[in-house]
């Protein structure tokens, strides 16, 4: 039993981190229909950017707050000067965000230098609490938390406010979007800068919970896209899903079969590609 | 009187300067500068280890002033990108274009197992200065190779010795990447270890870029005496968080390939890792004068506070190269008489310890056993024993040694599982 609950509670735990990447992408992807291969780099800069300000700081959540902020800023930077100049042509668009992903990868190793970094976060991410004999580590817990309010919050602007509505329209149809009166262009800044947001949050948690070095964003890249192609492509409900089973496949992949656990991480992905082409909550 | 006493010295050196200057140049002059050719990853994931590499190499040369025997030494750096492609490529280059002497460095074993042939080809000398895995000098031993490295099954042989005699272990689990690093460090240590009566009761091997390891921490076997860690780099940093937090590291011993305790993770593993054991053959807390000496000038070099072993192996690796030269009076040209000389030639001061190499290529070195302690602020490896003069066939005889097979993930089989 205590195994179950373990490993249970690890898979949720990482199914919140993967959420918190995949769920910007599925965003991206949603709206704009960019493969955004530069979304790992958002979440790599988000990662050192949280350690060097909790350095100088010493506050964690004004460390995670300042690098989301920063990062979303950089991100909307990039969609207006250079995505916006190839718009509507899918492979340039791919192209050039692959080349902002090898730019920014060089940039962190000449500022911050090719040595991983931890973000040690405040005394009581160390700690774990203890219920019954199991023990359940108090970052793990904060990632959930996290990710948690984070999705309800999204939920919430998504299907309750006026901007969710407009994002709901243009994801479905953007020139009738456009052509009923809502500034698309904006919209589309606006939704990559928020999927940047996304990805340096969980680029700061990320760095607490597994460390930040060169090419983690090219590693957690690949999980972002399973979690965006199992939910469907713009679903919030899909990725949040996605990626709790991704989680828990990977969980207990690893600790049943641990020969075979990349094999019982990508598994589902065929599965659901073969049943639901467009994802488990995606429109066709 | 201080203006006076700085305006005399420089006096005194403007006319060292300029009669220097009339002096005819050294007729060593006239002989060509020796090439050596450094080609370490520059760019991609690993260009941290390769910019320690080639910093490590780089002092020493510019500690003899880029001069031995009367010749200058002109280095002519390559990035080998940690790929085996590029580093065939690279290799070319410096033999064929740039006409290299002989070539220095090497990070990932693929890419110096596809390097290897081509120096061989070309009768260059190849001297490697880290890429770990065994068979670049058992198996694939070549006649102008030479390693002042290490590898995994070297290293896992000294720590199942060290495991049963030392810490008394008589049942270990062990969890190791899934490649080459991972399969030679536990098979050496698991050979080692079942001989002198101690059992490997669990194997796992975690993927290379797993991001959580919990699962696994979750599924080691509670009855295990102690742990056996062979995951490095950043992932390292993953596991022994995981192994703390999870309780593992109050209850028991983790003894880990050095790489996972290396220097340059230190401050990023933290308290986290205090009193995990670790083997490796160097480390910066090692009390000697060349090493205190060493780290002086390395710190100052880079302006870092932690320097890794790469470094400290790399230097060591020029001062080898270095010796041997002189021994052969810069006569590189003749190069099976320098690669005679590197074969019998011992350095005893560097950082490491002392450097010599077997008839198959590969170092003999002293392992050292550390463990990971707070000083201060910060942490170092504190060593806690010395197994000196290792060699990579253990205590076996290297011709029956190389009739079983190569460590893999099968091999040794666990029969204790």
């Amino acid at each position: 039993m205590q195994f179950w609950i373990t490993q249970a509670f690890n898979g949720i735990s990482y199914a919140a981190l993967l959420f918190l990447v995949g769920g910007g992408l599925t965003l991206i992807f949603g709206v704009m229909k960019i493969v955004n291969i530069a979304h790992g780099s958002f979440y790599l800069l988000g990662g050192y950017l949280g350690v060097a300000l909790f350095a100088r700081t010493g506050s964690f959540y004004l460390a995670l707050a300042a690098a989301a902020v920063a990062v979303a800023l950089a991100g909307m930077l990039v969609e207006r000067v250079f995505l916006r100049a190839v718009e509507g042509d899918d492979l340039r668009q791919m192209l050039l965000t692959m080349g902002i992903a090898l730019f920014v990868q060089d940039l962190c190793l000449l500022v911050w230098g090719g040595d991983p970094f931890n973000l040690r976060g405040p005394v009581y991410f160390g700690w774990s609490v203890k219920v019954g004999g199991l023990s359940f580590p108090v970052l793990r817990l904060f990632m959930i938390g996290a990710a948690a309010l984070l999705f309800v919050v999204l939920w919430w602007f998504q299907e309750r406010t006026r901007a969710g509505a407009m994002v709901r329209a243009a994801v479905d149809n953007a020139e009738m979007t456009e052509a009923l009166g809502v500034n698309v262009p904006l919209l589309r800044m606006g939704v990559f800068g928020l999927g940047a947001l996304l990805a340096a949050f969980g680029g700061v948690v990320g760095s607490a919970f597994m460390g930040i070095y060169p090419g983690v964003d090219f590693e957690i890249l690949p999980y972002a896209f399973v979690v965006v192609i199992v939910g469907g492509m713009g679903s919030l409900t899909g990725a949040l899903v996605a990626a709790v089973l991704l989680g828990l496949a990977d969980n207990f992949g690893k600790a049943l079969f641990p020969e075979i656990s990349y094999f019982t991480l990508f598994a589902p992905m065929g599965i659901v590609l073969a049943l639901r082409p467009s994802g488990l909550f995606g429109r066709s | 009187m201080k203006t006076l006493v700085s305006k005399l010295v420089a006096l005194g050196l403007a006319v060292i300067v300029a009669v220097g200057g009339l002096v005819p140049a050294a007729p060593a002059a006239d002989r060509p500068p020796i090439k050596i050719g450094l080609i370490t990853p520059r760019t991609g994931n690993f260009a941290q280890m390769g910019i320690d590499m080639a910093d490590g190499f780089k002092l020493y040369l510019s500690e003899i002033d880029y001069q031995v025997a009367g010749r200058k030494i002109e280095l002519v750096e390559e990035d080998e990108g940690a790929q085996p492609a590029q580093a065939v490529t690279k290799i070319r280059k410096l033999i064929t274009h740039d006409k290299v002497n002989l070539v220095v460095g090497l990070f990932m074993a693929a890419a110096a197992y596809a390097a290897a042939p081509v120096a061989q080809e070309a009768g260059v000398p190849l001297i490697i200065t880290l890429a770990a895995s065994d068979d670049l000098t058992q198996r694939k031993a070549s006649k102008y190779l030479a390693r002042v490295s290490f590898t995994g099954g070297e290293l896992g042989h000294a720590a199942g010795d060290f495991a049963y005699r030392k810490l008394g272990w008589r049942k270990v689990a062990a969890i190791a990447m899934d490649y080459g690093w991972g399969y030679e460090t536990a098979g050496g240590f698991q050979r080692v270890f079942e001989e002198l009566g101690g059992q490997v009761i669990q194997k796992i091997w975690t993927p290379v870029n797993t991001t959580d390891f919990g699962p696994y921490v979750a599924s080691l076997k509670p009855e295990a005496d102690g742990i056996l860690d062979v995951v490095t780099g950043a992932a390292s940093i993953r596991l022994i968080g995981e192994l703390r937090k999870a309780g593992v590291l109050d209850r028991k011993k983790v003894l880990a390939a050095g790489s996972a305790t290396d220097e340059t993770l230190l401050t990023a593993l933290g308290d986290t890792a205090l009193g995990v054991l670790s083997f490796y053959p160097w480390s910066a807390a090692l009390d000697t004068p060349e090493n205190k000496r060493f780290l002086a000038r390395i710190k100052q070099a880079t302006r870092k506070e932690y320097v890794g072993t790469s470094a400290a192996i790399n230097y060591g690796a020029a001062m080898w190269i270095v010796e041997a030269l002189k021994a052969v009076g810069g006569d590189v040209e003749d190069k099976d008489r320098f690669f005679q000389t590197l074969r019998a030639t011992e350095v005893k001061n560097t950082p490491r310890g002392p450097v010599k190499i077997d008839r198959y290529g590969h170092i003999i070195q002293n392992v050292y056993f550390r463990r990971v302690d707070k000083v201060g602020n910060g942490w170092q490896n504190t060593v806690i024993e010395t197994y000196p003069s290792v060699s990579q066939f253990w205590k076996y005889n290297p011709e029956e040694y190389l009739k079983q097979p190569l460590y893999s993930r099968d091999y040794p089989p666990c029969k204790h599982c």
